[in-house]
């Protein structure tokens, strides 16, 4: 059986989600693939031949680098 | 007697003052010949002096170029991606985006081809990984003074990676936003046009839009903003002409509106924009909203960099800039044999299972046994067919 992939969706260019895998390489997803909704910076996760979105990783991630944007930035 | 003394004193000289004339016996000549004969030879170091000074005078030359060197813009060509470095008339460097993360090492390269140390400004036009996947390399490699990019999140690693470079360097990030100059050069003014708001629905829109004026020459570099967002500035502002156009978001139909193209009224259009993308960028839809605009297009797919260069008044374009990227390694996307790692065009790579005889999208059904990527064209020239059902 396959494992699962978890992937991030970076932006949408025309029927494709263009995703980073976990080794930081990018691949072009069908968004017909996709479930319905999915936005650009939500964690996917690929498991049996389906994606899913993981909402619980992706609210870690944006909190992860909310913060680290304030650590950052000027204003 | 005192004539006759006289006569004889007179006599006496002119024997004197003639056998002077042709004797060599006497020790008076000798001594005035010798110095003479020295003389010259005094002079020739005296000849060298000036010779050894040369390279002062050189030296005032070398300098004049400094203060009246020309505005050069250089469009690096990284595939599916926009960077674009800026030297400034008082020789200062600004790069805006920095290619894909595959592309991070000839960026670097093609950098440090050009002599940059340091960058004054580095401006990140939005977080997406084909802008900004290569900045972090760029981050460590070379001096950085300022960083500039549009209050805008996501949750990838290259936009994690491109906060914890500029976090290891102890620097901190100034807003891109429309009225915002960086102030670097008094004789190349660089001021955002955009982003106009704090909050858009598409990361594209949050792009930071750069015009940048030298003398009467100018640049707008619209990284991807939308028609939308080119409208917004064409009603906030008087004047947005510019000889040299940075065409929004690759050439896809979704920028480059003709209302907008009127206003800016280009000269010339930049594409940067990857060979074989699988996005069908540029779109006919722009290519020929920018013809009708009367705009020269160059495309870095087809053209390579391409480097504008101005001295205020007059623009030339070179599409052979002279000091070109080294890595060839990084750029062609030659068939290569069944590899487990994905190609650097990875819009490219489709994937195949242990036993069947077709290739799939990642994501397809029949890869639930196995899921081996490989370039589409390694997969066709070994015989694979694409799927019927995700059609790769």
């Amino acid at each position: 059986m396959m494992e699962t992939r978890l992937l991030i969706v970076d932006r949408f260019e025309g029927g494709f989600a263009v995703c980073e895998q976990e080794d930081a390489t990018m691949v072009d997803v069908d968004v017909k693939l996709l479930p319905q909704g999915t936005k650009e910076g939500d964690v996917l996760k690929f498991e049996n031949g389906m994606y899913t979105v993981d909402a619980e990783a992706t609210a870690e991630r944006v909190k992860r680098i909310r913060q680290l944007m304030g650590e950052l930035w000027e204003d | 007697m005192r004539r006759r003394s006289i006569i004889i004193i007179v006599l006496l000289l002119l024997a004197l003052v003639t056998s002077v004339g042709c004797s060599t016996g006497t020790n008076v000549p000798p001594k005035v010949d010798a110095p003479e004969v020295i003389t010259p030879v005094q002079e020739k170091p005296e000849v060298i002096t000036p010779v050894q000074e040369k390279p002062e005078v050189i030296t005032p030359v070398q300098e004049k170029p400094v203060s009246t060197s020309p505005l050069r813009v250089d469009f690096l060509d990284v595939g599916q991606g926009d960077s674009i470095l800026i030297h400034t008339p008082n020789s200062s460097w600004v790069l805006i985006d920095a290619g894909p993360g595959s592309y991070a090492t000839t960026v670097v390269a093609y950098l440090k081809a050009r002599g940059v140390k340091t960058l004054a400004a580095i401006i990140c036009t939005h977080p997406h990984e084909d802008h900004i996947g290569g900045m972090p390399a760029v981050i460590k490699a070379f001096g950085v003074k300022s960083v500039y990019m549009p209050k805008a999140s996501t949750t990838t690693k290259a936009f994690e990676n491109l906060l914890l470079a500029i976090k290891a360097k102890g620097l901190t990030i100034k807003t891109a936003a429309a009225g915002i100059s960086i102030p670097i050069d008094p004789s190349a003014t660089m001021r955002f046009l955009a982003p106009l708001h704090s909050s858009y629905s598409d990361l594209n829109d949050y792009s930071a839009v750069l015009k940048v004026t030298h003398g009467i020459v100018s640049f707008l570099f619209m990284g991807d903003a939308s028609t939308s967002v080119e409208n917004d500035i064409v009603s906030k502002n008087s004047d947005i002409k510019a000889d040299v156009l940075k065409v929004g978001h690759h050439g896809s139909a979704t920028s480059s509106g003709s209302a907008f193209l009127k206003a800016v009224h280009p000269t010339y259009a930049v594409i940067e924009v990857g060979k074989g993308n699988s996005y069908g960028h540029p779109t006919a839809a722009a290519l020929s909203r920018l013809k009708a605009a009367g705009a020269t297009v160059y495309r870095t797919d087809l053209d390579g960099s391409i480097v504008f260069t101005t001295n205020g008044k007059t623009l030339t374009v070179n599409k052979k800039p002279s000091a070109p990227p080294a890595p060839a390694v990084v750029v062609p996307p030659v068939p290569v044999v069944v590899t487990p790692k994905p190609q650097p065009n990875t819009s490219d790579t489709v994937y195949i299972t242990r036993t069947g005889a077709k290739y799939h999208r990642l994501g397809c059904r029949y890869l639930s046994k196995s899921c081996i990527p490989i370039s589409r064209s390694a997969a066709i020239a070994q015989g694979y067919t694409p799927c019927s059902v995700c059609k790769p």
